[in-house]
């Protein structure tokens, strides 16, 4: 599995960054369109909602030329962005009053249906949002980012014994949604 | 030896199935030969990791984009969590975030519809950037503390709150939001706040009816009591909270509906540096008398219900950003805007010029509708 952190990603000029932290607007331009699709992906999977992707994304950009003033050069621009939209999505998910979830019969329903048409993809999908956000965050950044469980851990604020404990819990839940679809 | 004992943990087989090195490794493939469920699991764990690895990416709206650095150039700013926040427990902090979201109005979205507002915020934000620049050297602004001035005055307001489909333009009615503004004896004011007709409770913890009631003395407006009653309230019939406020403290109780429990209420305030708003009644009204100007900003809190330590302040950074005429079904309005920053989120906020009196209040909901507070009705001697 490879790293979030040593994984280059998409290309994307480095030189660029002390232009970022002065707010130039062609900088940020560059990093959204460098990075927005990957960070919007993960924002909506750990979120389950594309509206709270997208303003986790637009606020990312509002935020992001403060935020670089921490940003170590030496490390991967990637790598911690994914961090801190995994922060904002999380403080997101703890600040909503109610967590949106899908009812088990309508995840039944869709499950099958997705599966009815061959679209694992949508079935798959429907299952990350049925897991906790604690559980979801790990099994997202693990298997669809790549990250180690040390990343994990430090991105998380959590012990890589946690990092790893959930993840199997993890599987658990998704393989009693979709072992005889996967 | 009983069989079920020797099963490697379920991280143990996610770690094998990953293809990790460790020590267990060798023990774990040994088993797997005989155990069809673990092999089973290990088989499901690689078929789940090469699935979702392939899992397509929505592609990023360029709207995204555009507005966040519209909303840069107007002078908007989110604060990044780029170190680890500590989570908190997740049911404590619900009633001041509650209160948080239908109060200050503080709560309104980047996303701009346009719809009810003029002005110059969509079409000069370099103007407008350059126009805040100039303002903070000319008059600095306020994030220093301090007391503020108020200037209530006897009034009777009406806010209609509605929730518009960004995708269909639809709104819908959820609710109406009474205020008034009495004086009381030794210049002191008494607001009353009354929720009414709500229609939608998804937002504000399953109530019908939320009544709220405050004195504050002079022109600090620092609180002396308030009364809330809320019903229902969650999965309880209703719950009433009692607040004193003593020197630097708060002190009294909150109740439950039809039910004997009963929790004290007793906070420390001193040492929050911040102003703090006392209630969602005062809310509306907080700018009254206050001097504003282009780039003005203000640190203020909200007090919760106190009951729980997590529930006392909740802080806003609240920056003014442009003005716009905003058109309300009480009239047209000349009104300053502000942003206002509650943790990560930014909203929008717009109170009157001439006195200062909360005109609208905008916030983007996760469903992807948009919620509004505005001027609906208003009765006094102005």
């Amino acid at each position: 599995m490879r790293s979030a952190a040593t994984d280059s990603g998409p290309s994307f000029d480095p030189d660029l960054v002390p232009r970022i932290r002065r707010g130039d607007p062609t900088a940020l331009m560059a990093v959204y369109r460098a990075f927005s699709g990957e960070l919007l992906a993960l924002a909506r999977r750990l979120t389950g909602s594309e509206a709270d992707a997208e303003d986790v994304l637009h606020d990312l950009i509002v935020g992001l030329p403060d935020a670089m003033r921490t940003y170590d050069e030496r490390g991967k621009l990637r790598a911690w962005l994914k961090q801190v939209v995994v922060r904002m999505c999380l403080m997101r998910l703890r600040a909503a009053r109610r967590r949106r979830e899908i009812g088990l019969d309508a995840a039944d329903q869709l499950a099958a249906r997705a599966a009815s048409v061959g679209d694992f993809n949508e079935a798959i999908e429907i299952a990350l949002r049925e897991l906790s956000p604690a559980i979801r965050a790990v099994v997202v950044l693990r298997f669809l980012d790549g990250f180690s469980h040390r990343e994990i851990a430090d991105t998380l604020g959590i012990s890589i014994n946690a990092s790893e404990a959930r993840l199997s819990r993890g599987i658990v839940a998704l393989r009693r949604r979709l072992e005889t679809l996967i | 030896m009983i069989p079920f004992l020797l099963h490697p943990s379920r991280q143990q087989l996610v770690a094998f199935a990953a293809g990790n090195e460790c020590a267990s490794r060798s023990r774990v493939a040994r088993h797997l030969e005989r155990c069809s469920e673990c092999r089973r699991f290990v088989g499901f764990t690689r078929r789940f990791a090469k699935a979702a690895a392939l899992l397509s990416a929505p592609a990023p709206s360029e709207e995204v984009l555009l507005r966040a650095l519209a909303d840069r150039a107007a002078g908007a700013r989110v604060i990044l969590p780029t170190t680890i926040e500590p989570a908190r427990e997740p049911l404590r902090g619900r009633a001041t975030r509650a209160v948080a979201l239908i109060v200050v109005g503080a709560i309104l979205s980047v996303w701009w519809s346009g719809r009810r507002v003029r002005g110059d915020f969509a079409s000069a934000n370099e103007l407008l950037l350059a126009g805040i620049v100039g303002s903070a050297q000319a008059a600095p602004p306020d994030r220093a503390g301090g007391a503020l001035m108020h200037r209530l005055r006897a009034l009777e307001v009406t806010y209609q709150r509605w929730f518009i489909d960004s995708a269909t333009g639809r709104t819908i009615d959820a609710g109406k939001y009474d205020l008034r503004v009495a004086p009381a004896e030794s210049r002191m004011w008494t607001l009353t706040s009354t929720w009414r007709e709500i229609e939608d409770q998804n937002d504000m913890q399953g109530a019908r009816s939320w009544a709220e009631s405050v004195t504050v003395a002079g022109s600090g407006l620092a609180p002396t009591s308030r009364v809330v009653h809320v019903k229902p309230y969650r999965r309880w019939a209703g719950i009433y909270i009692n607040q004193r406020f003593r020197n630097d403290s708060v002190v009294g109780q909150m109740a439950l509906d039809e039910d004997p429990t009963r929790r004290p209420i007793a906070r420390d305030l001193s040492g929050q540096r911040e102003r703090f708003v006392a209630s969602e009644a005062v809310a509306p009204v907080y700018f009254m008398g206050v001097p504003l100007f282009l780039g003005a900003e203000f640190d203020v809190s909200l007090l919760g219900w106190a009951v729980v330590p997590n529930d006392v302040l909740v802080t806003m950074r609240m920056k003014v950003t442009g003005s716009d005429r905003i058109e309300t079904p009480a009239g047209t309005f000349d009104c300053w805007r502000f942003v206002i920053r509650v943790g990560p989120e930014t909203h929008y906020h717009w109170v009157r010029k001439s006195d200062g009196l909360g005109v609208l209040t905008r916030r983007r909901m996760s469903d992807g509708r948009t919620r509004e507070l505005i001027l609906f009705r208003e009765e006094s001697n102005r």
